[in-house]
């Protein structure tokens, strides 16, 4: 996993170099935007954005809690692409699904950036409709990143930039949120869930932000006998439910009422995750702009300009 | 009661969020959330504030919420237009979850217009246009989603429709089409046999699936039945074994496919009651009771 994720890493930097490298002003030392590409939202509210492999277009899910960037079994199959085993490692996803196969694709253009080939996991899991893989952290963390949801806009910058304030979109008041990178490129930052601090990480492939259940009980301290828990679907491996919970403030942000679900650790099938993933349901009322490099959020409210 | 803090804007999403500025937080900015009506009640929200709404609405199973929110960001007029299918799709599943079928069909003309052949578009336009009663429609459209690709789902969904149409030898290939794709699927075989026996072809033997369920199994007598070597009375028998669970469910889809059976004999009289007690007893999620009351919709 580690020779794959270097090479996938390398394979991000050449995109970047192939990039056309069109500088938003003219100062010197400014933001260079590396690519920029319309995001659309799949019927989960998830961020979409077009990858064209060998001149055909595809969907592919931004996915900020992910690990490698995946194509489905379905487009693998579609493109002839050879699944190759992964020979030393593979990956676990939410819920305990195996990807243990990986593929090469060919002639990639991402709005501009281009790569005569790039690695994906190949995944069985199911995606929504339209959605053909998914855009993962490989890609995503050796570029700024900026999600720009109002305006349907997905931006890469190059990191190499002197620019201070990178909330270049507003002259408003703005959030920076410090937070630390994972191992695996995760997002992670300090949360302040109904007054406990618990760890985050913010994950645009999660359309609802979630809890993990025993974690939740052993912070909280609540049962789960507990009448303000209320059980919202049932699986062979444990109920998933809700909690009241009341504020979730995080940098300057603060949000009432969270919609936060709870699903048993049995069902999350992944050991070490921080307590919470910030999902999609709270990340898309925020304009959001992510300094790799930096380790720091830039964050406003989705329509602030 | 009105919140005193200074509001800039305002999102509702299950709760609201207003956006406001505080002297104190990190750069002075502060996403504030209060309840809905108490402290956004008049301020001005962004058509994507409203789309955003309208999205997690119909993640939270709100679909009252999700038609107002898409038809405010709809209305705005400044929607970004890639946003734009999105919010046409997430209006027309909303009203989908509320029955309203035609307004859904709408809806998702747009979204195929600004998206055409788009799969996901097609299915729910077919849902929404059977849903509607407009078969010929929903049939339409399953038949461009097949030409895109030949799933099971997708024959089953298209042999329903065609059964509803009463174009019984098309729904009976778009049966064989499913069985063909999931040799174990007993109920394509009982549809399969069904529609054969509704239109008046020659029945098959089920012997493949049979061989896969055992000859005891559930449906296996259904299928016998549509064969010629069951009759209901055996049928019947054999859906009051088992524990109570599965004697409901099975007494449902027995009561179904032997009021489908006395039908394909032009006997009204005896499938009538049979349709009743499934559209009465059928668990609301069966495609039985569905198609149960479908029928006696056709019997008035």
């Amino acid at each position: 996993m580690r020779n794959l994720r270097r090479a996938a890493l390398a394979l991000a930097a050449v995109l970047g170099l192939c990039a056309p490298c069109v500088a938003s002003d003219d100062k010197p030392c400014g933001l260079v935007r590396a690519a920029s590409v319309e995001m659309s939202v799949d019927p989960t509210g998830r961020p979409n954005v077009p990858l064209s492999i060998g001149g055909q277009t595809f969907n592919l899910l931004v996915d900020t809690g992910g690990v490698d960037s995946m194509l489905s079994d379905k487009t693998v199959e579609a493109l002839g692409l050879p699944k190759m085993p992964l020979q030393y490692a593979y990956v676990v996803m939410f819920g305990g699904l195996k990807i243990d196969h990986n593929t090469i694709a060919r002639d990639i253009d991402f709005g501009g950036l281009k790569a005569e080939k790039m690695p994906f996991l190949v995944t069985p899991a199911p995606m929504s409709d339209g959605v053909s893989g998914i855009l993962s952290n490989d890609v995503l963390r050796v570029y700024d990143v900026e999600f720009d949801f109002a305006n349907a806009r997905f931006n890469l910058f190059l990191q190499d930039h002197c620019q201070a304030d990178l909330a270049y979109w507003t002259t408003d008041d703005h959030a920076e949120i410090p937070f630390t990178l994972s191992n695996i490129g995760h997002i992670e930052f300090l949360v302040e869930l109904d007054g406990q601090s618990i760890r985050a990480v913010l994950d645009t492939g999660a359309f609802r932000s979630t809890l993990q259940l025993e974690q939740a009980e052993d912070i909280f301290g609540f049962k789960d006998d507990d009448p303000a828990l209320k059980t919202i679907a049932k699986s062979s491996r444990g109920n998933v439910s809700k909690y009241p919970f009341k504020t979730l403030k995080f940098g300057g942000v603060a949000v009432s009422n969270p919609d936060i679900l709870l699903f048993p650790r049995r069902e999350i099938a992944l050991p070490g995750r921080p307590e919470l993933i910030l999902g999609m349901d709270v990340l898309r009322q925020l304009h959001l702009y992510i300094a790799y490099k930096e380790k720091k959020l830039y964050v406003t409210a989705a329509s602030a300009h | 009661m009105r919140r005193k803090e200074k509001r800039l804007d305002c999102l509702r999403s299950g709760v609201d969020l207003c956006f406001a500025k505080s002297g104190e937080g990190l750069r002075g900015f502060f996403i504030v959330v209060a309840f809905l009506g108490v402290a956004c009640g008049v301020a001005h929200a962004a058509s994507y504030d409203d789309f955003a709404r309208g999205v997690s609405a119909n993640l939270q199973g709100d679909p009252a919420l999700a038609v107002t929110s898409f038809s405010a960001a709809l209305a705005a007029g400044d929607l970004n237009p890639t946003l734009l299918p999105a919010a046409y799709r997430g209006r027309a599943i909303a009203y989908l979850r509320q029955g309203q079928c035609k307004s859904a069909v709408g809806d998702l003309n747009e979204f195929i217009r600004l998206k055409p052949g788009d799969v996901q578009g097609l299915e729910l336009r077919s849902n929404a246009s059977s849903c509607a009663g407009d078969y010929s429609a929903a049939e339409s459209d399953l038949t461009e989603l097949i030409g895109m690709r030949q799933e099971r789902g997708v024959y089953w969904s298209r042999g329903r429709v065609r059964w509803r149409l009463k174009k019984f030898a098309a729904a009976a290939d778009d049966f064989m089409h499913v069985a063909q794709l999931d040799p174990k699927d007993a109920y394509a075989v009982l549809w399969l046999e069904l529609s054969r026996a509704r239109g008046g072809l020659d029945p098959g033997t089920g012997e493949q699936v049979l061989r896969e369920i055992g000859n005891g199994g559930w449906p296996a007598p259904l299928i016998r039945m549509f064969a010629g070597e069951a009759k209901p009375e055996d049928v019947a028998s054999a859906a009051s074994r088992g524990d109570a669970d599965k004697v409901a469910n099975q007494q449902c889809e027995a009561d179904f496919y032997v009021a489908e059976w006395w039908l394909a004999r032009k006997d009204v009289a005896s499938a009538k009651p049979l349709l009743d007690a499934a559209a009465e007893k059928c668990p609301k999620n069966f495609v039985e009771y569905d198609e149960a009351r479908f029928e006696l919709s056709t019997l008035k």
